[in-house]
C-alpha cells in the first residue's frame, strides 16, 4: 500500500462526513493504492456512530474506537500501528486542513525526506490567543532544539514507514516527532499548507497549556540529548555544586582558622557547603541510576542506527 | 514471583470447556468457616444453571484453612485448590486466580461473609445483559457499625480526592467482570483492592450495585494503626500510577521548578546586597541555608521527574497506554 491517511478524531460530528467525502476525493485523482484511519478517541457527542455510518459504503476506510478519551498521542500511535502504507501522513479532522495538501505532503516524502512537516503560512486563528503564542513557542522550540521547523503545531505532517517505528508516542508527544526524528538521523522538511478557519464544532486547545509546552520542551530537549548518556547530563550539572559546596566549605575554614573573626553564625556557611556537596554527589548518583535504567530498556540510540535505512552501510 | 505454586485439583483436574462462572476465593488474612461460605454460594450459583468453578487460593499464612478445604474439595468436584508455599498476598492470590480461571465470568469473593449470597444473581445478570465489563457491590450500610461507617466514609473521600472515583465501597470483595478483563489485570502489591478504579482509567464500564449487607459483616472492625497508613500509601501510590506515570515531569518538574526558582530569587537578593550594600554579611543569615536547601530540593525532585521521563522514554515499547474497544477493518 501506497499512503495511509491517520484521522485522530474527538469530538467532529459535524465534519467527519465533510472531511471523509473530501479526502477520498482528492486521493482518488492518483494512480495510488491507499487508506485512510479514523481513530475515534472516545468522542462522547456522536462522532462513532457517524464514522461507523460512513464505514458501511468505505472500504478502503479503517475504523478505530477508543474505550475513553486518551489523547491525540495515544490516538496517532493507534493509528500508526494499524497503518500499511509506505508513507503515513497525519491530519486533523476538523477541516482546518485541507485534504488537497496531502498530495503536496506525500510528494516530498517521497521525493526522499523522512519526516515531512505542513506550514501554515496563512493560519485562520484567533490572533492573540493562538497565532502569537503559537509562533513565540515555535521560536523558542527551534531555538532550543535545533531543529528548524516554523509551525511545530501543524498536524498536517507525513512520515516515511520506517522512521515511525521507532518513535514511541505518549502523553502529547506528538507535537515532537520531528524533534525525536531528527535525533535519529532523519532528513525533515516543510512544505506550505493552506488553512481555513473552523466552520463546525469546538477547539479543543487554550492557552492553559503553556507551562506543560514549557515542561515538555525541556524534557524532550533533555530526553533527545541525553537519554542515551545520562551520566554526562548528570555529572556536567553537579559541577557546579560541587564548586559551590567547597566555596561555601572553604569560607567556614577561613573562619576556623581566625577565631577572632567568627560571628556566631557561621553555621550557615558550613550547612550550605555540606548541602551543596550531597547535592552534587546525589546527582552523580542518579547519572548512574540511569545508566542502569537505559542498559535494561529498549529504547537504544545505536540499536536504532542499526535498523534505519538511511545510514549508509 | 515464586513458580513453586502446588495445584491441587479437585476430582482428577477435568474443567469442562464451558465452564460458565468461576469464583476465585483469595483466603489470605482471615476466613470465616470456609465451608459455610462456600455452601451458601454455591447454591446460590446453582440457580443460575449454568456450569461452575470455585477457586480457593491460601495463602501460607492461613494453613489452618488447608484441611478443611482439602476436605471439601475432596466431597465436591467443583473446587479448584492453589495453595502458596510462602505469604504472597492478596495480589499475588488474585493474579493467580485470573491466569487459572476457565469461566467466561469471574467473579471474586472475599473468604469471609460481605455480601447476601443472593446477590450474586444480580452480579451475573449485569454482566450477562452486557450492561458493563465489571460490577462491584456497594454494601448497603444500615446495620453496620457506626465506627465501620465513619471510616469507609473517611477512606472514600480520601480516595475520592486523589483520584476522583466515584465508587463508594472499593473494598468489598465481591466482584464479577469478564474474563477478558481478569486477564488484561496487572494487580501487585496491595493494588487489587483498586481494581474498579484502574478498570476504568483502562476505559472499562464499571457498574455498581447496591447490595444486601451480610450481618456478620457489620461488626465492629478496628484495624491495627499500620494498617491504615498503609491504605494511606496506596492511595499515594495510585494517585501517581494513574495520572503521571506517562508524564512524571508534569508533577515533579513542577515543583521542582518552583522550588529552584523561590531558592534562587532568595539567594539573588542576598548576593546583590552583599555585593552592594555596606555591612552586609551572609554567614549570620539563615536565609541563605534555607535558600540553597530549596535550590537543593528542587533540583532533585526535578531530577527525579527527569528519571521518570527517562524510564517510560527507554521502556515505553513494553508499557500498553491506550485500550481500543473496537476495530472495523
Amino acid at each position: 500500500m501506497d499512503l495511509s491517511v491517520i484521522v485522530p478524531l474527538y469530538n467532529e460530528k459535524e465534519n467527519v462526513d465533510e472531511l471523509y467525502r473530501r479526502i477520498k476525493r482528492e486521493l482518488q485523482k492518483l494512480s495510488l493504492t491507499y487508506e485512510v484511519i479514523f481513530v475515534d478517541d472516545g468522542s462522547t457527542d456522536g462522532t462513532t456512530e457517524a464514522i461507523k455510518e460512513i464505514k458501511k459504503a468505505a472500504p478502503e476506510l479503517k475504523v478505530i474506537i477508543f474505550n475513553r478519551n486518551y489523547g491525540q498521542s495515544e490516538a496517532m500511535a493507534a493509528g500508526f500501528e494499524a497503518a500499511r502504507g509506505e508513507v503515513l501522513v497525519t491530519m486533523d479532522g476538523d477541516l482546518q486542513n485541507d485534504p488537497a495538501d496531502i498530495i503536496r505532503i506525500l510528494m516530498a516524502v517521497r521525493s526522499g525526506y523522512h519526516v515531512v512537516c505542513g506550514w501554515r503560512q496563512i493560519r485562520k486563528d484567533n490572533l492573540f490567543l493562538r497565532r502569537i503564542p503559537s509562533a513565540l513557542a515555535n521560536a523558542l522550540i527551534a531555538y532550543v532544539t535545533k531543529v528548524k521547523i516554523r509551525d511545530l503545531g501543524c498536524s498536517l505532517k507525513g512520515y516515511r514507514r520506517d522512521i515511525i517505528k521507532h518513535i514511541h508516542l505518549y502523553s502529547e508527544m506528538h507535537r515532537f516527532i520531528p524533534i525525536v526524528a531528527a535525533s535519529i538521523g532523519s532528513r525533515i522538511t516543510e512544505v506550505p499548507v493552506s488553512h481555513k478557519p473552523r466552520v463546525a464544532g469546538k477547539s479543543k486547545y487554550g492557552l492553559s497549556r503553556t507551562w506543560k509546552v514549557l515542561l515538555d520542551l525541556i524534557k524532550i530537549k533533555l530526553l533527545v540529548d541525553f537519554s542515551s548518556k545520562p551520566m554526562t547530563l548528570f555529572g556536567l550539572s553537579s559541577i557546579p555544586f560541587w564548586f559551590l559546596g567547597t566555596t561555601f566549605l572553604g569560607f567556614y575554614y577561613y573562619d576556623f582558622l581566625n577565631p577572632s573573626l567568627v560571628p556566631d553564625h557561621a553555621i550557615v556557611t558550613l550547612g550550605s557547603g555540606i548541602l551543596f556537596i550531597f547535592l552534587a554527589f546525589s546527582l552523580v548518583s542518579f547519572g548512574y541510576l540511569m545508566e542502569l535504567v537505559i542498559k535494561t530498556g529498549d529504547y537504544k540510540q545505536n540499536k536504532i542506527l542499526g535498523d534505519v535505512s538511511w545510514i549508509q552501510k | 514471583m515464586d513458580t513453586e505454586v502446588k495445584i491441587a485439583v479437585g476430582s482428577e483436574g477435568i474443567v469442562k470447556q464451558d465452564t460458565e462462572i468461576s469464583v476465585i476465593v483469595p483466603v489470605v488474612e482471615r476466613s470465616d468457616n470456609l465451608e459455610r461460605l462456600f455452601l451458601l454460594y454455591y447454591e446460590e450459583l446453582s440457580k443460575i444453571k449454568k456450569s461452575f468453578e470455585f477457586i480457593f487460593i491460601i495463602d501460607a499464612r492461613m494453613k489452618n484453612a488447608y484441611d478443611e478445604i482439602r476436605q471439601l474439595s475432596r466431597k465436591n468436584p467443583n473446587i479448584q485448590l492453589i495453595i502458596f508455599p510462602r505469604t504472597f498476598g492478596e495480589s499475588n492470590a488474585l493474579s493467580v486466580g485470573f491466569q487459572n480461571a476457565k469461566g467466561r465470568y469471574v467473579f471474586t469473593l472475599s473468604s469471609y461473609l460481605q455480601v447476601e449470597p443472593e446477590e450474586t444473581k444480580r452480579l451475573y445478570d449485569a454482566l450477562n445483559n452486557n450492561e458493563c465489563d465489571m460490577v462491584i457491590c456497594r454494601r448497603s450500610r444500615e446495620n453496620d457499625a457506626f465506627f465501620n461507617r465513619v471510616q469507609t466514609f473517611l477512606f472514600h473521600k480520601i480516595l475520592r480526592f486523589f483520584t476522583g472515583t466515584k465508587f463508594g465501597d472499593i473494598s468489598c470483595g465481591l466482584r464479577a467482570m469478564r474474563r477478558e478483563v481478569a486477564e488484561a489485570f496487572d494487580v501487585y502489591g496491595d493494588l487489587h483492592r483498586f481494581i474498579p478504579i484502574l478498570a476504568e482509567h483502562q476505559g472499562l464500564r464499571v457498574k455498581e450495585l447496591v447490595v444486601k449487607q451480610r450481618k456478620e459483616d457489620t461488626c465492629l472492625r478496628v484495624y491495627k494503626i499500620s494498617t491504615y497508613l498503609y491504605r494511606l500509601i496506596d492511595i499515594v501510590t495510585l494517585f501517581f500510577l494513574l495520572r503521571f506515570t506517562y508524564r512524571p515531569m508534569r508533577f515533579f518538574g513542577l515543583i521542582g521548578s518552583i522550588l529552584i526558582l523561590f531558592g534562587g530569587a532568595i539567594n539573588a537578593f542576598l548576593i546583590y546586597n552583599r555585593l552592594f550594600t555596606q555591612g552586609f554579611a551572609l554567614r549570620d543569615k539563615p536565609s541563605l541555608f534555607l535558600a540553597s536547601l530549596l535550590i537543593v530540593i528542587g533540583i532533585q525532585i526535578f531530577a527525579i521527574g527527569f528519571i521518570g521521563e527517562i524510564i517510560i522514554y527507554t521502556h515505553s515499547k513494553k508499557g500498553k497506554h491506550f485500550n481500543v474497544k473496537e476495530m472495523i477493518e
